[in-house]
């Protein structure tokens, strides 16, 4: 049976073999005798392609081989987003509060009861603060909570 | 110096109190996230790398170890209690020893997993030491071309041995060689593909793909469904294997060991393999094969040892020739690098210390692990009740911190996260991680080899053929890669005959 989702991951591997081919004939190529920078990358990204093609033609055929069934989308959905935004204002926010707020958003998705939601995003936001940042030396970054010292 | 004084200055370096806690904090570590499905050894190893900067390379490396080869102790708990593999080498022990927990043989099984796991470790380490100094001085014939078709066979046989096909593996390999491109050319020193960010100078950052690909990846899969975890509740007694379970199993264990200890030497061979391996050879060699997955103590004993030789002895490419055989390895081989150590013939001579005192360690490490799996017993199946959300977001923020660790900042924090979700289409489009995390770390070397051949030679690429080591090395990556084809052809062929 064919299967959309692995075309799309041959298509993604095309694309990054023609890209790195690509990228690597402008950096130049050289010759056996002299290689240049793009010697190595340009030869990796013509197989890839070559085989990218050949992986093509058999998912077209729906003989790509197993994949796994998605399950719920939500739940990692969540968590990804939760984590973008994590990293969008780690710095300015401050390790403290976006670190709780990380895992209340984990916890949600993991159906947790609201008590131990609260309780448990506190704890460990607090409890990894003091581990590798007083402890272990990590300077994790105090955002809005500067101000306290 | 003869071998039993090396071992002995090993002994010394191994049995100072330093070294000895971090065994033991490595052995406990490895055992607990073996026990723990979630989080498996090279994404601890990778969230731990920021950890040993400041230590002695020595102690780190022994703490690392620990961790990969207590893994393996560790793992069969949960794939006997629970029916879950805690690690992915464990998976085949799930066949019998759950069986047997369901049969009310749960202390048994436990008892020669642990004594099986100790018995293979111990076996193999004693195959390290005599082995591994010998392949160290072989190696040091090696020039450039010899060491391009090494590392060559090295990543054909992870894509040979991955558990997915092998066009996929090999597509893997590429685009791990295409990203270990990223960053600064080794021979000219230019910068290929950094597109003007900085930092992708120093290219992507393997402590962070790591914690990103096996770490967060596990958790995001992990979400879809939440697991619903059932302890199989009986009575752990007669941990010791009595005397008829001794009498069936001895030379299984025997033979895992064996086994084990021969697969983990292949570069791209490892655990996972060797015990898949290990319980098929006991099932045909049994004359009543109908027992297993019905609760053969021997389905339990031979897996498990093969898992802890294989461990153990994947440990012989990067000591002697520096290659790294799977992804737990290839940690410990940037961790080594970090300290300035590169791990490869002459690591033998530069630094005794650190290749004895490590292979000493193992030994010691081995008695800490049965120590710490028969008596703690009750104490692991008491870590396994604690609800799985508490474990996810611990890893998750354990994740991040880890990232963040490496240069302090929050771009690599980004990257952990991308690569968590490259990570996760991966294993549900089942391309395997192994040959890309190998073909990543190995690029460099491969690139470097192939440059210099080359030069050498006059752009001859006969040079590799030309050379009688080279030449066979090539012959049986040319082997591995043609064997699948060649028995497609055959089938087909055979059919068509058939028909």
């Amino acid at each position: 049976m064919r299967k959309p989702g692995q075309i799309v991951a041959g298509l993604c591997f095309l694309a990054i073999g023609i890209g790195f081919t690509v990228g690597a004939v402008r950096l130049q190529i050289g010759v056996p005798t002299e290689p240049q920078p793009g010697f190595f990358p340009f030869w990796d990204g013509v197989i890839l392609i070559a085989l990218s093609a050949v992986f093509l033609f058999q998912a077209w055929g729906g003989r790509a081989g197993e994949s796994h069934a998605f399950g719920r989308l939500g739940g990692p959905a969540v968590v990804v987003l939760a984590l973008v935004l994590y990293v969008a204002t780690m710095e300015t926010v401050g390790y403290l509060i976006t670190t709780a707020l990380l895992s209340a958003a984990v916890l949600k998705v993991l159906e947790t009861k609201p008590r131990v939601l609260v309780l448990m995003s506190l704890i460990l936001a607090v409890a990894s603060y003091l581990i590798f940042d007083r402890l272990l030396g990590v300077t994790l970054p105090p955002g809005l909570l500067a101000v306290f010292g | 110096m003869g071998f039993f004084e090396h071992l002995a200055g090993g002994f010394a370096v191994a049995l100072s109190a330093s070294n000895l806690f971090y065994c033991a904090i490595g052995a406990i570590l490895g055992t607990a996230i073996g026990v723990l499905p979630g989080l498996g050894p090279p994404a601890t190893i990778a969230l731990l790398l920021p950890v040993t900067f400041k230590m002695d390379p020595v102690s780190a490396v022994i703490m690392l170890s620990g961790i990969f080869y207590g893994a393996m102790y560790g793992g069969s708990t949960t794939s006997i209690l629970l029916n879950i593999p805690g690690e992915a080498a464990s998976v085949v022990t799930c066949l019998d020893g759950y069986k047997m927990a369901r049969n009310g043989r749960a202390g048994a099984a436990l008892g020669i997993s642990a004594l099986g796991s100790f018995i293979a470790g111990s076996l193999s380490v004693l195959g390290i030491s005599i082995l591994a100094p010998t392949l160290a001085s072989f190696a040091l014939k090696f020039g450039p071309p010899e060491y391009f078709c090494l590392v060559l066979l090295g990543l054909m046989m992870a894509v040979y041995l991955s558990e997915e096909s092998i066009l996929k593996g090999l597509m893997m390999g590429l685009l791990g060689l295409l990203l270990g491109t990223i960053g600064l050319d080794p021979v000219s020193g230019s910068q290929r593909f950094t597109f003007g960010v900085s930092r992708l100078t120093d290219g992507v950052d393997f402590v962070v793909m790591v914690m990103g690909l096996f770490g967060l990846a596990e958790i995001l899969c992990n979400l879809e469904a939440p697991e619903n975890r059932e302890i199989f509740k009986t009575a752990l007694k007669g941990l010791l294997p009595t005397r008829q379970d001794w009498r069936q199993c001895w030379a299984s264990v025997v033979r895992g060991s064996a086994l084990g200890f021969f697969i983990g030497v292949l570069p791209g061979g490892g655990a996972i393999i060797s015990s898949f391996a290990a319980y098929a050879v006991e099932k045909r060699l049994s004359k009543h094969p109908e027992r297993f997955g019905n609760g053969a103590i021997e389905g339990v004993a031979a897996p498990e040892a093969a898992n802890n030789a294989a461990s153990t002895s994947s440990f012989i490419p990067l000591l002697t020739l520096g290659i790294p055989g799977n992804a737990s390895i290839a940690m410990i081989f940037v961790a080594l690098m970090i300290h300035g150590i590169r791990p490869g013939p002459l690591l033998l001579q530069e630094h005794p210390d650190l290749f004895w005192g490590v292979i000493a360690s193992m030994y010691i490490g081995n008695i800490m692990l049965l120590g710490l799996n028969l008596p703690l017993i009750g104490f692991w199946v008491r870590m396994l009740k604690v609800p799985y959300q508490y474990l996810a977001v611990v890893v998750v923020v354990v994740c991040v911190i880890g990232a963040y660790s490496v240069n302090n900042s929050t771009w690599d924090v980004g990257m952990m996260v991308f690569f968590g979700v490259v990570g996760y289409l991966l294993r549900k489009f089942a391309f395997p991680a192994s040959p890309f995390i190998l073909a990543m770390i190995l690029g460099p070397m491969l690139e470097k080899t192939l440059q210099q051949s080359l030069i050498a030679s006059g752009g001859d690429f006969l040079t590799f053929l030309n050379r009688p080591i080279s030449a066979s090395l090539l012959v049986a990556a040319g082997f591995l890669m043609l064997t699948p084809a060649a028995k497609q052809i055959w089938k087909k062929c055979r059919s068509l005959q058939g028909g």
